[in-house]
């Protein structure tokens, strides 16, 4: 399959170092991730496992300093992006990837009105393409994006002022933004986690009708299990900033096979009861002192001689099925 | 650090010799942690050199000058007047006195009425932001805050000119001006964060346990308002130093022949541009001074700024 | 478990958030946040009250613990009317605690560990080696002594979070307030902190009172679960009752919005309701049964006439016109 198509986007042995009081804190250690065109893909890991750091990467946003990179290459289409100019990059950055945060309280500014900030988006993202809109252009097109999602009264809407809107409706305004430059990688950093049950519920439905109808490749960025299980198709699952199992996302729910994947899934508390699981013991790593071999070891309760000495690649033992864990390679390889 | 959730309950062994090593290892780690943080900007470094410094060649001028004997009445007319040379480092004024030497008496005065003014206006004023910031809403708060309002409404210059004017003009006389008027920047500053702070969990924590109100003003508030309290006043010495000066300037503060950085820059101006060194250095010095104290300032700021990720 | 440690009747609690109107015709604008409350919390047993934003479940929690006063009203506890305290006597400070939901705002951040755990001890253990008693509470909550010379931003959250759970133990409480205590924490930090309250709940004989919007997490943890929409219980059940049976359309439509992670819990979610509409800000409350602007089953007198709770036998009680009384 990858001979046929080329990655949209690749993230390879991404490494990022954070310089703080009494040392570097190493947080990312060789990342690698890859993603096809048409995929929804699900980043997973705890706080302060690197995703957001990954993502931040991939944007070229990272404060640097005190972040350093170390190695590793981020290819959008074949390209770097650490490596781009500023103009190249802005391109990317505006139709080439479009973001949605966590709070979208935040994420909008609350002087403008949602019209003008939209209208803005849409502008400068017509300047990068060199085309030229008339006002009245953008705001016919502003307002197609907020009927997309499935807003009520968009002209209203779009006199109207951040404040006025109800969380959701923000967090849709935010989605209508993200859209509306046609990105071809949506990355959404935790999308729902900052409003209620039922109104995150509706956002999550909402999102994965539009991602679906317009066939868009999609990075989601959550702790949440249930939400990667109903957004995604592929899931990659983070753990002290490297990748430790990809599958599809059907398959790490029903034979998760990393023993911190699988001690993640076991602490969800479940609708059927049972009880909860009593965790994962210990806690994550200093990452100024982060553990030698497999970063995972101090916690596994499969733990090996060699997983304290080396650490194990990513590789894949079934289609479409990778796992770094030295369980699963067979004794003489692992020995070579 | 981890977590177990065993239940069974050992006795720590733990003697008080051990314990008091760890807290006074935890001190280190902490003095080393706000120093990493304060010096990551080399401004700020320069900035408490520059402080430190000037505290020193005041504190000991009369060792370091090397014409002690000018800061008081003196006059040497033969060598009035006289440029910048390796006998008079910084030149001499119109009587003949060495200004190098009269800088280093001037900044006393001026350090210590910044010191002085200061003592005397943070106590209350952060005191009464506390309470008002507390009780926000209540009575004392509207007691406090519109008190405060009426004396912020009055410019700390124009009052120590009047104050000045009507008693005897002298340096504590314009010093006590300007510490009524400078009070209340403080008490506005801490209202602002005890507004806030009051609705914090840990001080809600402390209210329904039933922690006294001294408790929770002083152990609980008044921490979290440290730091931008260190950096008001780093930056107001510099204030005070510059309206002390204003005061000497035009004749209310330090009385001649008593050397201030104000009545030296005064006395000079007659002289320039011709002999611009007996007004330019001592006006250089308050430069210094002010920018010393306003960089420290910053990384003070800096090193109480939550660490991010 | 027959003596309820704690029973809330009738509780109101409104506030007034600013003022509508014309000069000399002004009319304050109140916020019915808890609007008509009753449950019991049985001693050794954890209530679990649910609801989203709005609800008032952190009001209902807030009056508990005596940071608000009642607008009417009772809150019994052990049998003493507790509501009306002007300021509470330090008995009654002792025996309630909370925990709060931010771990990030919850501790003193200039305050080291030891100088946290102490505040409570000061207050209500003069007697006792207040250095040892630090040691004991971190011990019991399964953290080393070393810890003690920690500033919080040194801890992770969960942490932190058993930092503020020993802070409240200190002061040996029996009613144990929990408001949303692990929905900022990750899910395998969430285990292991639910499993030590579990712990100490079942060690010190602890009551509590567990306010969240999660119900998964109820699922496992409470032995009877409320529902609470704009101000007012919609459905009160035991645990195993209300997740087999769910009957109020909100408690349905909450049930179906929650993200699982297997078959066997989507089985478990009523695919009838679906989420839709906003929650209607608590300024301005709809008319009869607050939830019948988002309601599926909708009935004309839903918008004029709010319910009564209808008792439908084994302490499963629900507020709504689908399940009339005597019916």
């Amino acid at each position: 399959m990858s001979d046929v198509t080329t990655p949209l986007l690749e993230i390879r042995d991404l490494s990022v170092n954070f310089a703080v009081y009494g040392g570097e804190l190493r947080v990312l250690d060789g990342v690698n991730l890859r993603m096809f065109p048409g995929e929804r893909i699900g980043l997973v890991g705890e706080t302060g496992c690197g995703k957001t750091t990954t993502m931040k990467a991939v944007l070229r946003v990272l404060p640097m300093p005190p972040g350093r990179i170390l190695r590793g290459e981020i290819l959008f289409k074949g390209r770097d992006i650490l490596k781009m100019r500023d103009s190249d990059l802005r391109l990317v950055r505006g139709q080439g990837i479009s973001m949605i945060f966590q709070d979208p309280t935040a994420a909008l500014n609350p002087v403008f009105t949602i019209g003008e900030q939209m209208q803005a988006v849409i502008q400068s993202n017509a300047q990068d393409n060199n085309l030229s809109l008339t006002r009245q252009r953008s705001w016919e097109l502003a307002l197609t994006a907020l009927k997309d999602v499935a807003l009520a009264d968009p002209e209203r809407l779009l006199k109207s002022y951040p404040i006025q809107l109800s969380g959701g409706m923000r967090q849709r305004v935010c989605i209508a933004m993200a859209l509306s430059t046609n990105p071809e990688i949506l990355i959404a950093d935790e999308p729902g986690t900052s409003l209620d049950v039922t109104i995150q519920d509706q956002i999550l439905r909402l999102l994965r009708d539009l991602v679906e109808s317009r066939n868009m490749s999609v990075i989601l960025i959550t702790h949440t299990l249930g939400v990667v299980r109903e957004l995604t198709n592929r899931v990659y699952v983070m753990y002290a900033g490297s990748i430790v199992e990809t599958a599809k996302t059907k398959k790490i729910f029903s034979q998760p096979l990393h023993p911190y994947t699988q001690g993640l899934i076991a602490t969800v508390p479940r609708l059927t009861g049972g009880g909860i699981a009593s965790g994962i013991p210990g806690r994550i790593p200093d990452y100024r002192n982060p553990p030698t071999g497999c970063r995972f070891h101090p916690r596994c309760p499969h733990v090996m001689e060699i997983c304290k000495r080396e650490k194990p690649p990513l590789t894949e033992i079934d289609q479409d099925h990778s796992v770094a864990c030295f369980l699963y390679s067979s004794n003489q390889k692992v020995e070579q | 650090m981890q977590v177990s959730t065993s239940s069974s309950l050992h006795r720590s062994s733990l003697s008080l010799e051990q314990i008091k090593q760890l807290q006074r290892a935890s001190r280190r780690e902490e003095i080393g942690r706000n120093w990493y943080k304060f010096s990551r900007n080399p401004i700020s470094v320069m900035g408490l050199l520059v402080v430190v410094t000037v505290i020193l060649l005041a504190a000991f001028a009369p060792y370091v000058a090397p014409y002690p004997a000018h800061a008081g009445p003196f006059t040497d007319f033969a060598n009035a007047k006289k440029p910048p040379s390796a006998t008079y480092w910084l030149g001499t004024d119109q009587i003949g006195r060495d200004i190098f030497s009269r800088i280093l008496f001037g900044m006393r005065s001026s350090l210590l009425m910044g010191v002085v003014v200061l003592s005397l206006v943070v106590p209350p004023g952060v005191l009464l932001g506390l309470l008002a910031g507390y009780y926000h809403n209540t009575w004392i708060d509207t007691l406090i805050m519109r008190v405060t309002d009426i004396f912020l409404a009055v410019p700390p210059l124009v009052l120590a000119l009047a104050v000045a004017s009507v008693l005897k003009p002298n340096l504590w006389n314009s010093m006590m001006a300007v510490s009524l008027m400078w009070w209340p920047w403080y008490t506005r500053l801490v209202y602002g964060l005890a507004t806030a702070l009051r609705n914090e969990y840990f001080v809600i924590a402390a209210e329904v346990t039933g922690a006294s109100t001294a408790h929770i003003l002083f152990r609980e508030i008044f921490p979290n308002t440290i730091s931008p309290i260190l950096t008001k006043m780093s930056i107001d010495i510099a204030w005070v130093i510059i309206i002390g000066s204003m005061l000497s300037f035009v004749g209310l503060g330090v009385q001649p022949p008593e050397p201030s950085l104000g009545t030296m820059i005064a006395d000079g101006a007659k002289y320039l541009p011709d002999q611009w060194w007996i007004a330019v250095f001592p006006a250089l010095a308050i430069v210094v001074i002010v920018l010393g104290f306003n960089l420290l300032g910053d990384g003070i700021r800096d090193m109480f700024a939550s660490e991010e990720a | 478990m027959s003596q309820p440690i704690l029973s809330v009747q009738h509780l109101k609690k409104y506030f007034v958030v600013g003022q509508t109107g014309m000069l000399g015709k002004r009319q304050p604008i109140t916020v019915k946040a808890v609007d008509g409350v009753s449950f019991d919390v049985f001693s050794g047993e954890t209530l679990g009250l649910v609801g989203e934003s709005g609800s008032g479940k952190s009001t209902v929690a807030y009056t508990v613990v005596g940071m608000y006063k009642p607008t009417a009203g009772k809150i019994r506890f052990m049998n003493t009317e507790i509501g009306t305290n002007d300021k509470r006597p330090k008995e009654l400070q002792k025996a309630i605690q909370i925990v709060f939901q931010d771990p990030g705002s919850s501790l003193n951040p200039r305050q080291n560990i030891k100088q946290i755990l102490e505040m409570p001890l000061r207050v209500h253990r003069k007697d006792r080696n207040r250095l040892e008693m630090v040691i004991y509470l971190l011990e019991i909550v399964g953290l080393p002594p070393e810890a003690m010379y920690k500033y919080p931003r040194m801890l992770s959250g969960g942490e932190k979070q058993i930092i503020g759970i020993a802070r409240a133990l200190a002061t040996n409480p029996s009613l144990v307030i929990l408001d949303e205590p692990t929905s900022a924490l990750d899910v395998s930090v969430q285990a292991k902190t639910i499993n030590l309250l579990l712990e100490l709940q079942k060690q010190f004989n602890l009551s509590y009172l567990f306010i969240t919007h999660d119900l998964s997490l109820m699922r496992n943890v409470a032995s009877r679960v409320a529902i609470m929409y704009l101000g007012k219980i919609c459905e009160i059940a035991n645990t195993a009752d209300f997740f087999r049976n769910p009957l109020h359309p909100y408690t349905q439509m909450l049930l179906s919005s929650i993200p699982v992670v297997s078959e066997e819990e989507e089985a478990l979610r009523p695919t009838k309701v679906i989420s839709r509409g906003e929650i209607p800000s608590p300024v301005n409350i709809p008319k009869g049964c607050s939830f019948h602007t988002r309601c599926p089953f909708v009935m004309p007198h839903c918008s004029e006439v709010d319910p009564e709770f209808t008792d439908m036998g084994n302490g499963h009680s629900v507020r709504c016109h689908l399940y009339p009384q005597g019916g």
